[in-house]
């Protein structure tokens, strides 16, 4: 049988039973849909933390001990951590056996919605330009030189412009570049010397609503780089060992409680998934049947006119893909955009961040997603096919 | 050309006993013959012609067409065989009902892929030849009983096939349709010189074979020359 005649005969069934059809459609509307919007979330979840221990640059992260949580808070969501270590430690872990540079980061914010800020509650990391491995190469590479004084780089999404001003606790600073996406709070950080976080503390006395307060001799969190040749876990452990009242986190073990949070969403998504896979399987299964057996005489007519018991299974599985393919590609693009569209409220929602994934691994998704709708439809509709192609002709036409 | 030997064929019915629809039946039908079934309801005419369309599979016995077994060959063959030799006129109304008539006919030379082209002009002589020329883009819907069962039959010849097998092809129809669609098979069966087997419960119909086979209790009865061959 030709798949012209096939192809036609299954759009017409198709018209020809509207409810069926868009029960089918929808079935696959909600497999493609849902696996298209766990993947991205938990995908690009996955990405975001990647990203943003990248992004960092350190092989180990020193921070104040019982701080973990609140450090990676800051780092990702930007809830500003209120422990401090004392600057002093940081000569203390720069000296430990295996570690090449250690470099400490003071974690700061705006004021919410005051006159002396351009941008409301913006998250700030102020760094030691001397040690700091996690700004200043991007800034030697992409702009060839250091931050000034009263400069300062943002993350992507920072509303200000570059080569403009904006002001914080009513001090001006200069926008010098902006950083590539992590789908983290960094992406909404501003960067800055621990000199102009300083200047801009001195200033804030006279200019801003409310001054801001850099504790003196204390940091948030040493970024350590171990030496060449060094295994990071040893010299995590030395610096846990050596310096008292810190933890030392390597780089892959960073954001802990959020990994395990997007473990656990990952495994509820997926539980829901096979539960959405089974009852839609159930439900175009219970469709199908009903078809064939709808269908049964006009297919018997079919295999008495010659058609192969193959191409009475290929006509059905036609019908089955061709809904599976408009239901599950209308649910993928409609979970792609909604994602996209409703990203920051599924961020604050979810309580974890997630980076939204380029245009070709959209499309990787969007395709896998498509792919889960047309297999679970295909396979669901096989089996009453089957069934039907191996009845006897003569039998099918029977009343 | 049709040769059965021995055939039985018997229907599972659940938890009951299974029902002989045939027993024992020998048959030949030689080519360009006029067969004419006769007998009672749940007599086998129609399990006699399924059996010989290779629509059902005998519970026993053999069917040859031109001496060829037709449950030794694959799906793929016979499936070829039925399109190509033979052409089906049923009682039930056969027709797809989301295809037009110019589609419902050219649909067996479409499931092999012929060109479209060719089985179109093909598919307008036969409408042309059952009268139905001008209703090219009806749908079966719009059109009476009588004029589905002749587009059944343009439908059964788009082929140019060797036997054409009817299977109460009148029933459903009024005295005066029924003589035309009767005219319209002895018109194939002379002029085109296919073999045809019919079944009817109505012996009026027996004169328009040139065969008459009765049937009863699943086993050929009677055979009598029609008068046709008379």
């Amino acid at each position: 049988m030709r798949s012209r005649t096939l192809t036609g005969l299954a759009l017409r069934n198709m018209a020809g039973n509207e409810l069926r059809s868009w029960l089918l459609g929808l079935c696959a509307f909600c497999i493609a849909a849902f696996a298209v919007s766990t993947a991205l979330v938990v995908h690009g979840a996955q990405d975001s933390l990647r990203l943003a221990a990248e992004r960092l640059g350190a092989d180990v992260v020193v921070v104040p001990h019982g701080a973990e949580t609140q450090v990676d808070g800051a780092l990702l969501m930007g809830t500003v951590s209120k422990t401090w270590m004392p600057g002093a430690d940081v000569a203390r872990i720069a000296a430990v056996r295996g570690v090449g540079v250690a470099s400490p980061q003071v974690y700061l914010e705006s004021l919410s919605n005051a006159s002396c800020c351009a941008v409301s509650h913006m998250f700030i990391v102020a760094y030691d330009p001397r040690t700091d491995f996690t700004v200043e190469p991007w800034l030697h590479q992409k702009l060839g030189g250091e931050l000034s004084l009263q400069q300062a780089v943002g993350g992507c999404d920072v509303t200000v412009p570059v080569n403009r001003n904006i002001m914080l606790y009513g001090y001006d600073m200069w926008m010098r570049g902006k950083l590539e996406p992590t789908g983290t709070n960094l992406d909404q950080t501003l960067f800055v010397t621990l000199s102009t976080a300083r200047a801009m503390a001195a200033s804030s006395r006279t200019t801003a609503v409310r001054p801001l307060t850099v504790p003196k001799d204390s940091v948030s969190s040493v970024m350590v780089k171990v030496s060449p040749g060094q295994d990071p876990d040893a010299v995590a452990r030395a610096i846990s060992a050596t310096v008292p009242g810190v933890t030392a986190i390597v780089s892959p073990r960073m954001f802990a409680a959020y990994r395990s949070q997007i473990s656990g969403l990952l495994d509820m998504m997926l539980v829901v998934l096979g539960l959405l896979l089974v009852l839609a399987l159930v439900v175009t299964v219970a469709l199908f049947v009903m078809a064939t057996h709808e269908r049964r005489r006009e297919l018997g007519v079919l295999r008495a006119l010659g058609a192969t018991r193959g191409a009475v299974v290929t006509s059905l599985l036609i019908e089955a893909l061709t809904l599976a393919l408009v239901g599950g590609l209308a649910g993928a693009l409609v979970a792609a955009i909604g994602v996209g569209l409703f990203h920051t409220l599924l961020v604050s929602a979810l309580g974890f961040p997630f980076l939204f994934p380029a245009f070709g691994r959209l499309a990787v998704e969007v395709g896998l997603g498509l792919a889960l709708a047309l297999a679970a439809v295909g396979a669901a509709a096989t089996l009453p096919a089957l069934r039907v192609s191996r009845r006897e002709p003569a039998d099918a036409m029977r009343e | 050309m049709i040769r059965l030997r021995g055939i039985a064929k018997a229907y599972e019915m659940g938890r009951f006993q299974p029902v002989e629809a045939l027993r024992a039946v020998d048959l030949d039908i030689d080519r360009g013959e006029f067969v004419v079934i006769t007998g009672r309801s749940g007599a086998g005419k129609t399990t006699l012609l399924n059996v010989i369309a290779g629509l059902a599979k005998p519970t026993r016995g053999s069917v040859t067409i031109d001496d060829v077994d037709l449950w030794r060959l694959s799906d793929r063959r016979l499936s070829l065989l039925r399109n190509r030799t033979m052409g089906f006129v049923f009682q039930f109304p056969s027709l797809l009902a989301s295809l037009s008539v110019l589609q419902n006919v050219m649909l067996p030379a479409s499931l092999t892929g012929e060109r479209g082209a060719e089985s179109r002009e093909r598919a307008y002589e036969l409408l042309a030849t059952v009268g139905l020329g001008d209703r090219l883009t009806s749908y079966p819907a719009q059109l009476s009983a009588g004029q589905q069962q002749r587009v059944v039959i343009a439908r059964a010849l788009i082929n140019g096939p060797e036997i054409l097998l009817a299977d109460e092809p009148s029933s459903d129809l009024d005295e005066e349709t029924e003589v035309e669609i009767m005219t319209l098979f002895r018109r194939i069966h002379l002029d085109m010189g296919v073999t045809v087997a019919l079944v009817t419960h109505t012996r009026q119909l027996v004169s328009y074979g040139t065969r008459h086979i009765a049937m009863a209790a699943g086993r050929l009865a009677v055979e009598t020359p029609g008068q046709a061959g008379v």
